[in-house]
């Protein structure tokens, strides 16, 4: 302990001694972290490392041939997302009726007009219309306040819980629990809040991932009652009134089960043979990792630009190496002093490698607030959706973790050359 | 020891004596390269895109959105822009200073949605429906090259259609008449083309599509919010949105939205975007060059400091501080040559990997020769402070052993 102590206490005095290098080396570690640190932050938005989700959840997923026809001649795959993991209205209910699983939610998006009530201004806002599982289902949690009950959904009271978002823009952020706002022009009670923005590949509908988040959650029950008209559905057939719409095969409801038990899986497995398949129409049920294995987050620029910001953190690795092989040039002599003092190779090892730790530790420090400064610039100037970039754990993490490992490893060789430094005496190597 | 321009051999022998050291320039210059060249390729990509001409003139041009509560209509009634969107149109039509007007659907800077996949007689082709009314055409000004609106048989089934030039030539064959046919979109039926316009643009960037468009002259099927696009008198532009906006929200605390928006003063939102990535790409290339040239100062440190001795003989055997200095900006020339071609190898790779994703993303010579330009510079830069300072080093020095 002495040793390294010693061995702290002499790097530090190489680091004031050549202060001009040591600050290039630290400005080329924060930049560099920096960068690789909101390279990380915006990958990790689009392809998290966890999405939080029970691994009990289960899709539905009905094949809806004419749907599928639509989607896929509309563009690409991704958009074969709304034939595959939205069923019909009819079907949702089906599927909803067997009264198996632990929980259960259909839910769909749809455009409503939102507003405060002192304010006659009403706003389109993304609503998605949910049962009283959803949120608990999908682990997102209600920061203020809490989810609506079931028998709040099926007595149909008047009653949302708002996201971030929308509560930042109608309440200014603040508790909003129990205020009033009208959705359609007939007033509702805000019972929750969620404190986090969505992701950004929401996986209880990926039909959504990248677009704006969904802005209040209403019980499903509200759907008809207020006429909602599902965003972006697959009508299959011509669909003339909102009446008409539930009794239509239009795809547009996103549907999900959880079922902790096995024996609950079989029953219910058995139960959507003999009321969907039994009529001839063709269902899969997937569990949730086999669902992503289905339905993978797609294919991202995002991917490019990490490369790219990746040979910025390489380049500063390079740049440290060098900047330590030159330091330790520079002071060839009095590595060679020191050796013929007695200290073995291993010590100077140490010492180099612990003079790189103090730069490089507090450079990725400052690398994470350059990051964060990075991303309020990007969420700033080039949001294109209202789910900001921020830097989270895991974020910090991902970021913080390699370029601590990089910038040492980019002192491992610099240290090795200077601790084969032969002795020298006077001045003269021997 | 005099050092002429061509003589190369001292320097890449010096080069190969120090071989990691010239490969990490190498390195560096290639990866500062890479993230230069990219970066302006990808940003240029992103400007022109977002602020690409729509084809039509927007000076006077407004859209207007209105949306009665759905609650209020009531579950027998089917989208509410079909409620509201006649009626609204007639009004809308009678306000002071509205040359004319129409219906849209989409609006015409919508943001979602997709293409239908058409097919007449050629192999098909995916083109972006708008819901409308003829008189879209002198709304937009828009231009006829073929046909007429009045036509062909009018047709409940297949309703009167017209495509663009772009549209025409995916969907018929070369040199095959294209008004009178039929077209079959996949989720909104037959139409029967009358007539083909000179391309417009939706200003859609991601989409190689958006000059592929199909005006459908019928009622949309499933739009929520009623659309509509009207051409105010000149200069009266604001008076007009004016107008507008209190007709469209109606009696104060009406539960109604009406909005509108001027074409020409509002950018559209993929525009603020990518004029935002631009910004943010100038950040990044500015963020990679400091460590670059950082790198490259602390290369060039190394290198004349490990050659203290060797610069000391040259200096001993008549060498000029002049050539010294050359002698270094050649070296740097020479990692600087290297890296750029690999990185310029590199650059090209990757921006053929990103065309996926980025639709007609170019690979501009123009900018591959700034990247290369700044790349060489910021090298030579670097060079020239370490090598200044070799060229103070005492021809003495040789005499100490180093």
């Amino acid at each position: 302990m002495a040793m390294i102590w010693y061995q702290l206490r002499l790097a530090i005095g190489s680091l004031r001694k050549d202060w001009g290098l040591s600050l290039a080396m630290f400005v080329c570690l924060t930049l560099g972290s920096g960068l690789w640190t909101t390279a990380a932050s915006h990958y990790l938005r689009n392809f998290p490392l966890d999405p939080g989700t029970s691994p009990d959840l289960h899709q539905i997923e009905i094949v809806h041939p004419r749907a599928l026809a639509l989607d896929r001649a509309a563009r690409a795959e991704d958009f074969a997302w709304h034939a595959r993991t939205w069923v019909t209205f009819p079907e949702y209910e089906i599927l909803a009726g067997s009264g198996i699983p632990a929980r259960q939610s259909g839910s769909f998006r749809a455009q409503v007009l939102a507003a405060r009530p002192s304010d006659a201004t009403p706003e389109l806002v993304n609503a998605r219309f949910v049962g009283a599982d959803f949120l608990a289902m999908f682990a997102i949690p209600v920061g203020r306040g809490r989810s609506f009950t079931r028998e709040e959904e099926a007595g149909q009271a008047a009653v949302v819980v708002l996201g971030r978002a929308l509560n930042k823009s109608f309440f200014a952020g603040q508790n909003s629990v129990g205020k009033e706002l009208t959705v359609e022009g007939r007033a509702f009670r805000v019972v929750g809040v969620l404190d986090e923005d969505a992701p950004l590949q929401p996986s209880w509908d990926p039909v959504w991932g990248g677009r704006d988040q969904d802005a209040l959650y209403v019980p499903l029950s509200w759907a008809r009652p207020l006429a909602a008209w599902p965003d972006r559905m697959i009508a299959q057939s011509p669909v003339a009134t909102a009446a008409d719409l539930w009794r239509s095969d239009t795809v547009f409801v996103s549907f999900w089960v959880q079922m902790p038990e096995v024996e609950m899986r079989a029953r219910y497995r058995r139960y959507v043979d003999e009321n969907l398949t039994g009529r001839g129409i063709v269902a899969h049920v997937r569990d949730l990792a086999e669902w992503h294995r289905a339905f993978p987050v797609p294919p991202s620029d995002i991917v490019y630009y990490t490369i790219l910001l990746s040979v910025g953190m390489i380049g500063a690795a390079f740049t440290t190496a060098r900047l330590l092989l030159a330091k330790g040039l520079a002071r060839r002599g009095e590595l060679g002093i020191h050796r013929a003092l007695g200290a073995t190779r291993g010590s100077l090892f140490l010492r180099q490698m612990l003079e790189a730790a103090l730069i490089t530790l507090p450079a990725v420090l400052a690398g994470l607030v350059w990051a964060a400064g990075q991303h309020a610039f990007f969420n700033e100037v080039a949001l294109d959706n209202d789910i900001p970039v921020r830097l989270g754990l895991d974020g910090a993490v991902v970021g913080g973790v390699p370029s601590l490992m990089v910038g040492l490893l980019a002192a491992a060789y610099p240290a090795w050359r200077m601790s084969r430094t032969p002795p020298a005496l006077q001045g003269k190597r021997i | 020891m005099d050092m002429g321009p061509l003589e190369l051999g001292p320097i890449v022998r010096a080069a190969g004596r120090q071989k990691s050291t010239f490969a990490l320039v190498v390195l560096q210059l290639a990866s500062g390269f890479l993230v230069a060249g990219s970066l302006l390729n990808i940003g240029w990509w992103f400007r022109n895109v977002g602020h690409a001409s729509s084809g039509f003139d927007e000076a006077d041009l407004i859209g207007l959105q209105v949306r009665e509560p759905r609650a209020s209509l009531g579950a027998t009634t089917g989208p509410s822009a079909t409620e509201t969107g006649r009626p609204t149109l007639a009004r809308v039509a009678a306000v002071p200073g509205v040359m004319t007007a129409t219906r849209v659907s989409p609006p015409l800077r919508a943001e979602t949605g997709a293409p239908t996949l058409y097919r007449a007689t050629g192999p098909g082709a995916r083109a972006w429906t708008i819901y409308t009314t003829p008189a879209l055409l002198s709304v937009l000004g828009l231009k006829i090259v073929e046909g007429s609106i009045g036509d062909g048989p009018s047709d409940v089934t297949a309703p009167p259609v017209m495509i663009t030039r772009w549209a025409r030539d995916r969907l018929f064959a070369p040199g095959e008449p294209a008004v009178g046919r039929l077209i079959v979109g996949d989720d909104s039926g037959a139409g029967r083309v009358v007539g083909v316009l000179e391309d417009f643009r939706l200003r859609e960037p991601f989409w190689d599509e958006v000059s592929s468009i199909v005006l459908r002259f019928s009622e949309p099927i499933d739009t929520d919010a009623a659309s509509f696009v009207v051409r105010g008198r000149p200069g009266q532009r604001a008076a007009v949105e004016e107008r507008l906006r209190a007709l469209a929200t109606g009696a104060p605390g009406s539960a109604r939205l009406g909005s509108t928006m001027s074409y020409a003063a509002v950018r559209p939102r993929f525009q603020k975007v990518g004029d935002g990535l631009v910004l943010l790409f100038i950040d990044i290339g500015l963020t990679v060059s400091a460590i670059a040239l950082v790198g490259a100062v602390a290369v060039s440190s190394f290198v004349v400091a490990a050659r203290r001795h060797e610069i000391g003989i040259r200096r001993a055997l008549g060498a000029t501080r002049g050539d010294i200095l050359r002698y270094f900006v050649v070296e740097s020339t020479l990692a600087a040559a290297v890296g750029i071609g690999i990185g310029l190898a590199a650059t090209v790779a990757l921006l053929f990997g990103m065309r996926s994703a980025l639709v007609g993303l170019p690979i501009g010579s123009w900018q591959l020769g700034a990247a290369a330009a700044f790349m060489w510079v910021n090298a030579t830069a670097a060079a020239l402070l370490p090598a200044r300072h070799a060229t103070r080093v005492s021809p003495t020095l040789a005499t100490r052993g180093g």
